[in-house]
């Protein structure tokens, strides 16, 4: 079994956009520290100091991670046991998959006929069944040591890729990925700092991609965002309104945002009115589909890594939460009414616009939750967490499709074949970026953890 | 509100998909053109019915996730859940002659979802987020303006699908226990609980009232996948209609009580089919590669409404009825 590396990460922290705390408000009535935060937000990523470690020929130009974050049950979509008793197995029925004795949930009719064109880990397993922490593993390889994770994988790739027109980490959401009690602490650079944070945006679905942090540019519709002088303009005028002190923090911020947001090569990929209305479409009219269209359009301008994020909250509940993967009720009918179509559909245009468009040779693409679903149906007709077995989806980028790596048992509810953990996924997901293992042991990340060399 | 949906929302790159007008905001004259011509197709589909089977009739044309259609003042208008934002889901009401589109609780900030009306209109029962993971059902009184609230817990809790005896008096809806989901039924004063379906281990769901008031149609996985039943009111009798490899869900009485509608994804994809309220004469309604689900019968038994997916739109349609 592989362990997460037992060294601490002693990296030494790269320097943090210091943005310090202010309680005043300035004449729009935005706090400075909101906004310091937001011109950070906006520029984490950009002027990373590169790698000085080049590593290997990366086999994926980009990695996109679908995070299904919630946890969807192993079950109910990629692993179904129909022949467990009613109170494990479900009520829904299973279908055929093009892969030779693999059979999906009924309601992934499209990626079962796309089965031959990923592979399917049977056998991840988590360390916590917390969103939270396990979250966190899933995304960073190894728990906190000691109150601080280790940076995410999209961090160590932006690390080591460096600057780019585009930010090299890109997560889709409103904000950072939370449960109702805190946001994930592994969802960025960890104890690496901020400036490793991913650059987040967010998509409607109506194809109206936002970025979070401008929303303190007030006023700011789309026609003067994409005119150069009115952006420049607005953020001369807000750096105007800040005290000395704070404007001399802001400059280097101001310099950093201008640089993203007044290029036309950034705005242009987050500009999903250049699709037609059939590739949109295709999609389907959902945020988690025009995200993944997105994501599309940030593959072909090489973004380094993208995740995609189903919701922002894992939960199932009034605003802010929305609709996440976390049905420790109304599971059954979520499944049905809403998630798995949703799903079903956009996963599957992706793959298939990656591989029309030359790109998926080029793109790894890794769908999964933090953990999967309890086996046993609760008292509330719904699936509680399950950390011990669930599924993970891998394609492009040197990944052997059609390949259904490991075994569960009888129940969904333990390996039978070795556990895939989640410094074996980061590890491979790095594997494939070009970062090797000689790369990794000198950033100090996922050292001695084995790739997962059943998918390659 | 969550973000991306106007109200303050500005930092936005583009926003290529039409969306529907909000409450209040001025149409343009090509608008109201769109909405005249609407207005004219849907007065000709009422009158003489489609030029050909199989032809329908695109109500909505916003796109947005829909769910739950219910007719209301004798099919004048259409009541559903449509997701507005990724954080909450509204009820809203369509005049189908016109194409107006309004919230009907303009004031809720919480997803509603899963109505049901009696016959008067009097009683609308619905589900509605209250917490993390927990529901409620209202039993909203719309003439004395009160709410009745059934609470299945504090923690998390789960009900769904509820439906108003036409009768007068009570409501049903499936309710977890222990092992599986139930189907329950208590009053108006979310009192006098009774358990319709006690003795199966199965998941019962989708509960629909003939019209008469004397069967209540529903769903169930009792004998492995989801199929269709149909037993008294009292819970009586309970018989199986349909036998099929694949979920079939969302029973719909016709009008004279004599066919139910229903989804099924026997065929591998999300179908309406129709058949008589024994289980015999199954026939197949749709035939489309994308979602064909929720399934109504217009007052009028002449034609059926559907939220149907296409070009991964879901809108609401309004088709021919089964003979």
């Amino acid at each position: 079994m592989d362990l997460p590396p037992k060294r601490p990460p002693q990296f030494a922290a790269q320097p943090v956009l210091e943005i310090g705390g202010f309680a005043a408000r300035d004449c729009q009535g935005l706090t400075r520290r909101a906004f310091l935060q937001a011109g950070a937000l906006t520029v984490g990523g950009l002027a990373l100091p590169k790698s000085v470690l080049a590593g290997e020929p990366a086999k994926a130009r980009s990695i996109v991670l679908v995070w299904l974050w919630g946890g969807p049950s192993q079950l109910d979509t990629f692993d179904p046991k129909p022949h467990a008793p009613a109170s494990y197995r479900g009520p829904f029925a299973t279908i055929c998959t093009r892969t030779p004795g693999i059979r999906f949930c009924e309601l992934l009719p499209r990626l079962a006929q796309r089965s031959d064109r990923f592979s399917l880990v049977r056998t991840n397993r988590n360390l916590s069944a917390d969103h939270l922490v396990g979250g966190s593993i899933a995304l960073c390889g190894a728990p906190a040591q000691p109150t601080q994770y280790p940076p995410n994988f999209g961090s160590i790739v932006a690390r080591h890729r460096g600057d780019a027109a585009l930010p090299p980490f890109i997560s889709m959401s409103r904000g950072p990925v939370a449960d109702g009690r805190a946001p994930m602490e592994g969802y960025g650079g960890g104890v690496w700092g901020k400036a490793y944070d991913p650059f987040l945006v967010s998509c409607s679905e109506d194809g109206e991609v936002a970025v979070p942090a401008l929303k303190l540019l007030d006023g700011l519709s789309p026609e003067r965002l994409f005119d150069r002088a009115t952006l420049v303009s607005e953020l001369n005028a807000k750096r105007r309104a800040l005290d000395a002190v704070s404007a001399r923090r802001w400059t280097e911020s101001h310099a950093r945002a201008q640089a993203l947001l007044t290029s036309a090569d950034a705005r242009g990929a987050l500009d999903l009115s250049r699709e037609t209305a059939e590739q949109r479409s295709r999609y389907g009219h959902t945020s988690f589909g025009q995200s993944c269209l997105l994501a599309r359009r940030l593959v072909e301008a090489e973004v380094p890594y993208i995740q995609v994020n189903w919701s922002q909250y894992v939960e199932l509940g009034p605003p802010p939460y929305g609709f996440g993967w976390d049905t420790h009720a109304h599971h059954f009918n979520m499944m049905a009414d809403r998630h798995l179509p949703i799903f079903d559909r956009a996963f599957a245009a992706f793959i298939d616009d990656l591989s029309e468009r030359g790109l998926l040779s080029s793109t790894l693409v890794v769908c999964m939750g933090e953990f999967g679903r309890t086996p046993k149906i609760n008292n509330l007709a719904s699936r509680d967490h399950w950390p011990d077995c669930y599924c993970s989806l891998w394609t492009g980028a040197g990944i052997v499709p059609g390949r259904v790596i490991g075994e569960s048992d009888a129940r969904a509810e333990q390996p039978r074949t070795e556990p895939i953990f989640p410094s074996m996924v980061g590890a491979t997901m790095l594997e494939q970026a070009g970062i090797n293992s000689a790369v990794r042991a000198e950033l100090r990340v996922l050292e001695g953890v084995r790739v997962i060399h059943e998918l390659l | 509100m969550g973000e991306g949906r106007g109200e303050g929302d500005r930092s936005t790159f583009g926003s290529p998909h039409p969306n529907p007008l909000p409450p209040g905001e001025k149409e343009s004259g090509a608008d109201a053109v769109l909405r005249f011509v609407f207005a004219i197709a849907v007065t000709i589909l009422c009158v003489a019915g489609p030029a050909s089977a199989g032809e329908s009739v695109r109500l909505t044309h916003d796109g947005r996730l829909k769910r739950d259609p219910r007719f209301v003042h004798g099919g004048e208008q259409i009541v559903y859940s449509v997701v507005e934002s990724p954080t909450i889901m509204r009820l809203v009401r369509l005049e189908v002659a016109s194409g107006k589109i309004t919230r009907l609780y303009p004031q809720a900030a919480t997803s509603q979802f899963e109505s049901s009306f009696s016959p008067d209109e009097r009683y609308h029962a619905f589900v509605e987020f209250r917490g993390v993971t927990n529901v409620k059902l209202v039993i909203r009184d719309t003439r004395d303006n009160r709410d009745v609230i059934f609470d299945p817990g504090s923690d998390r809790a789960h009900l769904g699908n509820p439906c108003l005896d036409p009768r007068g008096g009570r409501v049903v809806f499936s309710l977890p226990r222990t092992v599986g989901q139930q189907i329950v039924s208590i009053d108006l004063e979310a009192q006098d609980r009774r358990d319709l379906t006690p003795h199966t281990d199965g998941i019962d769901d989708w509960t629909a009232f003939s019209p008469d008031g004397r069967r209540i149609a529903f769903g169930s996985s009792r004998d492995g996948d989801f199929e269709i039943y149909v037993m008294q009111a009292d819970g009586a009798d309970p018989r199986r209609l349909t036998a099929s490899l694949g979920l079939d869900m969302r029973p719909a009485w016709s009008p004279d009580g004599r066919q139910l509608a229903f989804t099924s994804m026997r065929d591998g994809n999300y179908e309406i089919y129709a058949m008589n309220s024994d289980g015999s004469n199954l026939r197949r309604l749709t035939n489309h590669p994308e979602r064909d689900d929720f399934a109504q019968w217009h007052p009028d038994g002449k034609h059926l409404l559907t939220i149907s997916e296409r070009d991964g739109a879901f809108d609401l349609y309004l088709v021919d009825a089964p003979k």
